[in-house]
């Protein structure tokens, strides 16, 4: 108490002291290498490889100096951008996720890359880019970002319980009867008659969905997925949506697999790699977190991919995802220049090779799997291969390279919302759920469009 | 006979209270076993004894050095914000408790009202306002929106009016300023309503993620919510890095708590000896 008068005056020192120590000082100057801010939302492992591709840059040339911000994940990257945009304090490079692209291009504070491209006469690398992976962000003939990570779904299946049951490891592609076939011979149950290792393990996932649709050649949206002009209907409640859903409720009505709620592939992640169930449908980028996860518990799930199953007689091929980078009209046009230069460092062949041998994402560039270092992660990882052969299955169209409009992620929660109603046995109709679903979704979309107009 | 029945009582009552405590604190528990197993999807309940992975905390540390940063930064804006709050309620609510002006109760209403609105209503003027006044990336950017709490004027004034009224004009008859009542009387006679306040004060500011993640953008001037959100893993859920990332952050919460206890026991008991 006594010294309270004291403790006050220390602490409104401490706080002016902090004021003056914030503030940044102005107008020191361009003195040295331009700096460039890039905003990502890659966590983790993947995180700490962004970073040192981040390292490279800086160290190969003294003309920019990129710092990287990471930003909590892709919603909030999302987020904070469109925060920042009345801020005016963007980013020159922002690396945003695959299903933002239309609200990226709607802010109108981006530079297509299509636009640098042409001007510097790189037609070459837009041809080097694997077919599947530029479909996805070019949008009415303009590649609008620079395709940075990108994966495609694989079904992971257990080799050795595949062996147990006297089923092909081998196969690549399974169709909808075959897979439920196989779940049935997978599921093993223990003397009391509890399933002991049951065949497929779901969940309530939204990209899975779009998958499926795309290698049965259906689309999402019209006119043409929001690839020729905006979108302005969303379609998905066609015939592939309901054949997926019943596929589905199919291998759970005949006890062949477990359902989690969840849209994260946590559950069945955990039930797979524990051997309680034998097949699950996931990202090509978690293939090493898994194998590492299953050598450390003994080696007794020996993982193995193959094609997403469907249809028989699908002509379709998977869609990609994950993230690309996109240069915004902020800052200069030096920091415009030097965000550029940066993506075109990021692009190289041998950046390619480093960037997926270390983090499981394919590689963006055709001439990468020339090289030495991606032909030994190659080896290392055969399992790889299926999703390489996946997005090469079958020539581009709207259907595959993927849903373009405003509000796919409400239109994701529309969908997840529908598959989980009518696998829970909440809703009974297959084309009901998915009729609900479209309908929400189509109300959102129209407030989304008359909204910018 | 008597003296035995007293040790069973006192035998049961520590068991309950030991199990109570074991399930309160599980999740501590169930982090740190996570924390320590290693880079595995599929974690156990109880780690492998034999081989548990302790160097997973310096590994945090090493590869987020700005780890300590962060919880200075987090630290501070609490502190600056919980002593923010408490001289701004208590003068309010001395105002609205003993004073007597033209419109106190319209004023309080309002006060009151601003407990409505949802802090996701403000965000977007309030970061306006940051970003006109160039206050990205510093403390003040942290700090300034939350100096005054409608919570706590409210809390305040509610404690405050329970000291009896005799006691202020007492004072005034033997000459004691307005001011000098607030603080050598109302102030230590509310220790446990102001320690209360400051304990929420500081937790809220602690837990506060989205307006960090708007207003800061370079990693020395995040705070730990958004700071630790960089071990989570991107594709599959590796959780061990962020179970040691979120172990680490929690130590410094815990020291307002120690020294806010005991006001806060005296707070919760206070009314038994009336």
């Amino acid at each position: 108490m006594r010294y309270l008068k004291q403790c006050l005056l220390g602490m409104l020192i401490v706080i002016v002291l902090a004021a003056c120590g914030g503030a940044t000082p102005s107008g020191s100057g361009q003195s040295g290498p331009i700096k460039i801010t890039f905003w990502y939302g890659l966590s983790g492992a993947n995180g700490n490889v962004v970073q040192s591709v981040i390292n490279k840059y800086n160290q190969s040339q003294n003309k920019y100096h990129v710092t990287g911000v990471f930003q909590s994940s892709y919603d909030d990257t999302l987020s904070k951008f469109n925060a920042s945009i009345v801020g005016n304090n963007l980013p020159n490079v922002v690396q945003i996720y695959d299903i933002g692209t239309q609200r990226m291009i709607d802010t109108k504070k981006i530079v297509p890359v299509q636009n640098l491209i042409n001007r510097d006469h790189l037609q070459s690398i837009v041809d080097d880019l694997e077919p599947a992976i530029r479909s996805y962000y070019t949008i009415g003939g303009t590649l609008y970002s620079m395709p940075f990570n990108s994966s495609t779904a694989v079904m992971y299946f257990d080799k050795n319980a595949f062996r147990q049951a006297g089923l092909n490891p081998d196969q690549k592609a399974w169709t909808y009867d075959e897979l439920l076939a196989a779940a049935k011979k997978l599921t093993t149950r223990d003397a009391s008659g509890k399933v002991a290792r049951t065949g497929v393990a779901l969940f309530d996932y939204a990209w899975l969905f779009e998958q499926e649709e795309a290698i049965q050649n259906a689309l999402q949206a019209t006119p043409d997925n929001g690839r020729t002009q905006r979108a302005t209907k969303f379609v998905f409640n066609n015939q592939a949506g309901v054949n997926w859903l019943n596929f589905q409720k199919q291998l759970l009505d005949e006890g062949a697999a477990t359902y989690s709620s969840s849209s994260a592939s946590t559950d069945a992640a955990t039930a797979f790699l524990s051997g309680k169930a034998a097949i699950m449908f996931d990202s090509i980028a978690s293939l090493r977190g898994y194998i590492a996860t299953a050598q450390k518990n003994g080696g007794k799930v020996d993982v193995g991919t193959a094609y997403m199953p469907r249809e028989t007689n699908a002509q379709g091929r998977n869609i990609i995802g994950g993230a690309s980078l996109w240069i915004t009209n902020q800052g200069t046009s030096e920091q415009q220049e030097g965000a550029w230069d940066f993506i075109k460092f990021a692009v190289q062949p041998e950046l390619q090779a480093y960037w997926s041998s270390n983090t499981g994402y394919i590689p963006i560039r055709l001439s990468t799997y020339q090289l030495a270092d991606m032909k030994a992660t190659l080896t290392k990882y055969p399992q790889f291969q299926s999703a390489i052969d996946q997005i090469r299955a079958a020539p581009t169209n709207y259907s595959n390279a993927g849903c373009i409009a405003g509000n796919l992620l409400t239109e994701r929660n529309n969908v997840q919302q529908a598959m989980d109603g009518y696998l829970t046995g909440k809703i009974s109709s297959a084309q009901t759920a998915l009729d609900q679903a479209a309908q929400k979704s189509n109300s959102s979309l129209d407030e989304y469009n008359s909204a910018l107009s | 006979m008597k003296s035995s029945v007293k040790l069973v009582r006192a035998f049961l009552t520590y068991v309950v209270l030991i199990l109570a405590a074991l399930i309160l604190l599980f999740p501590l528990f169930f982090a740190l076993s996570v924390a320590l197993q290693g880079d595995t999807i599929t974690p156990h309940l109880l780690p492998n004894m034999a081989n548990l992975d302790v160097s997973i905390f310096v590994r945090v540390l090493i590869q987020q050095p700005d780890l300590i940063r962060w919880i200075i930064n987090s630290f501070v804006v609490s502190s600056l914000v919980t002593v923010g709050v408490l001289i701004t309620s208590s003068l309010a609510a001395y105002a609205f408790a003993t004073l007597d002006f033209w419109g106190k109760s319209i004023f309080f209403i309002i006060a009151l009202g601003t407990l409505m609105i949802p802090f996701e209503a403000t965000i977007v003027p309030n970061f306006l306002l940051i970003s006109r006044l160039g206050w990205n990336d510093s403390y003040q950017a942290l700090v300034a929106p939350f100096l005054a709490s409608g919570f706590g004027i409210f809390l305040l004034r509610q404690y405050f009016l329970t000291i009896p009224r005799e006691l202020y004009e007492a004072a005034r008859l033997d000459g004691c300023g307005r001011t000098r009542y607030l603080w050598s009387f109302l102030v230590p006679l509310s220790t446990p309503a102001l320690a209360t306040l400051g304990l929420y004060t500081f937790l809220a500011t602690w837990n506060q993620f989205y307006w960090p993640l708007l207003v800061t953008d370079t990693t020395e001037w995040r705070t730990t919510q958004v700071g630790i959100t960089i071990f989570h893993s991107s594709e599959v859920q590796i959780l061990n890095m962020q179970m040691a990332a979120t172990l680490i952050i929690l130590i410094p919460t815990l020291i307002p708590l120690v020294l806010g206890q005991r006001q806060l026991v005296r707070g919760l008991t206070a009314g038994i000896l009336k």
